[in-house]
């Protein structure tokens, strides 16, 4: 007697735990199958030994999936592409933005006692949007996934090759690294920009007291950063068109003429048209270092009277037509 | 060498994974259960795992190949699977390209 229930209790077990793994409305009708399978194998067998039947029949994991009608994907081959390239893209973004805005908020000090501090933003400002945008990432595509397989049936186009997109020219594609790396500077000045503005200048400590005397005229600084920032964000916009059609064509050219004109016009009104330099710049410089009048007083002169706006002014709007002209260059030489 | 047995074993087990289907359907003139068919296949030769063949009569069901039934009779249920009319058709079809087949590897293998 007690033999016998051993041998049920392993029956009922492994049967149990193969369709446990599989449909509702097929269970029942497995598990008499599995049964009748097991009973016939050990009618066959010399020693009646269940666990060796069981041991052949195989793990319930594996006997399930031979069950299966189709493979169980969180998230199938189809998709699985897709699903990385969007991870990286979201993952990029947000190491970059928190990267500067912690970067940020160290520099100015915001965060008190440095190392809790640091941790504690990375932490709450980086580890978790980036566990967080995981999950949802991995939802989404989990969902498609699960809806494609519901489409299944549904008849799609067939593919010709027509389909096919042109192979590009090597010389007419646009390398990512290097828009990649423009992006991720720009992203980086304008955050300085918007948030540490004094930072661009002379840094002075003495006795323990760091001060810095800003390049830039803070009284009209509410307009000119945001000029400032428009003017990269015209840039950036740029950049990530480059990045996403990735090779030279009239859409490239077009949007790089347009955006260096403005970027020209703004520089304009940035260095003309404001008093942008900290006219007390020069005499902050003398008062700290109080070094040799004569050679400070002739910087002076440059930093106000405007020929330092025309300086930088000139090499804006030639480094821009390079550019530009680098673009249209390239896009009508290579054009078929 | 080790290696190039199991190579070799792998590659076979593919190739008869394709004369599966041919000769369940072969031998499903009559009505068979699941084991049965296990053990007449063994005595041609053919050898299958239960866990295959079980879940590949389920499919070839559903593909209105076979039909099953159980049997309450008997010591105990037993589900009887045989061929269905459009299961008749599959399979001479499916011989004559069996025949197509090895012909042309015959004929290739000889070159």
């Amino acid at each position: 007697m007690d033999e016998k229930s051993k041998i049920d209790v392993l029956i009922d077990r492994y049967v149990f735990d193969t369709v446990r793994r599989l449909p509702k409305e097929q269970r029942e009708d497995i598990g008499l199958e599995i049964r009748d399978l097991i009973d016939d194998m050990m009618n066959e067998s010399m020693d009646k030994d269940i666990e060796k039947v069981l041991i052949e029949l195989g793990e319930p994991s594996e006997m399930a999936k031979k069950y299966r009608d189709r493979e169980q994907y969180l998230i199938g081959p189809e998709y699985f592409d897709t699903y990385i390239l969007v991870m990286k893209i979201v993952w990029l973004s947000i190491i970059i933005g928190s990267g500067i805005s912690i970067t940020i908020q160290i520099i100015s000090n915001t965060i008190s006692n440095h190392v809790a501090g640091v941790t504690n933003s990375v932490i709450s400002g980086g580890v978790f949007p980036l566990l967080s945008s995981f999950g949802l990432v991995t939802l989404i595509f989990a969902f498609l996934e699960h809806q494609k397989v519901k489409l299944n049936t549904k008849t799609k186009e067939a593919w010709t090759p027509a389909k096919l997109p042109e192979v590009p020219n090597e010389k007419m594609l646009i390398k990512r690294s290097d828009s990649i790396v423009s992006i991720i500077f720009t992203l980086v000045f304008i955050g300085l920009l918007m948030f540490a503005p004094q930072l661009f200048g002379i840094w002075i400590t003495n006795d323990g007291v760091t001060r810095t005397i800003p390049v830039f005229n803070m009284a009209v600084w509410n307009i000119a950063m945001p000029l400032f920032v428009i003017s990269l964000a015209i840039g950036l916009v740029d950049d990530i068109i480059r990045l996403v059609i990735g090779k030279y064509c009239t859409v490239i050219m077009a949007v790089s003429i347009v955006s260096g004109m403005l970027q020209i016009i703004i520089a304009t009104i940035i260095l003309k048209g404001l008093p942008l330099w900290n006219s007390n710049f020069a005499s902050e410089m003398k008062a700290v270092f109080g070094i040799a009048m004569t050679s400070l007083g002739e910087v002076e002169i440059i930093w106000n009277n405007g020929n330092l706006s025309n300086l930088i002014l000139g090499i804006i709007i030639f480094a821009t037509l390079l550019g530009v002209g680098n673009t249209v260059y390239k896009t009508l030489r290579f054009r078929e | 060498m080790n290696a190039e047995k199991d190579l070799i074993d792998i590659l076979t087990l593919e190739l008869r994974r394709g004369t599966l289907v041919l000769s369940v359907l072969n031998q499903l003139n009559n009505a068979q259960y699941g084991y049965s068919l296990v053990q007449m296949l063994e005595e041609k030769g053919i050898t299958i795992d239960p866990s295959t063949l079980y879940p590949l009569l389920r499919r070839l069901e559903k593909q209105g190949l076979l039909t099953s039934k159980w049997d309450m009779g008997e010591s105990k249920p037993r589900k009887y699977y045989s061929r269905t009319e459009y299961g008749d058709e599959v399979y001479k079809k499916l011989k004559g390209q069996w025949s197509i087949i090895t012909k042309e590897m015959s004929r290739l293998l000889e070159e």
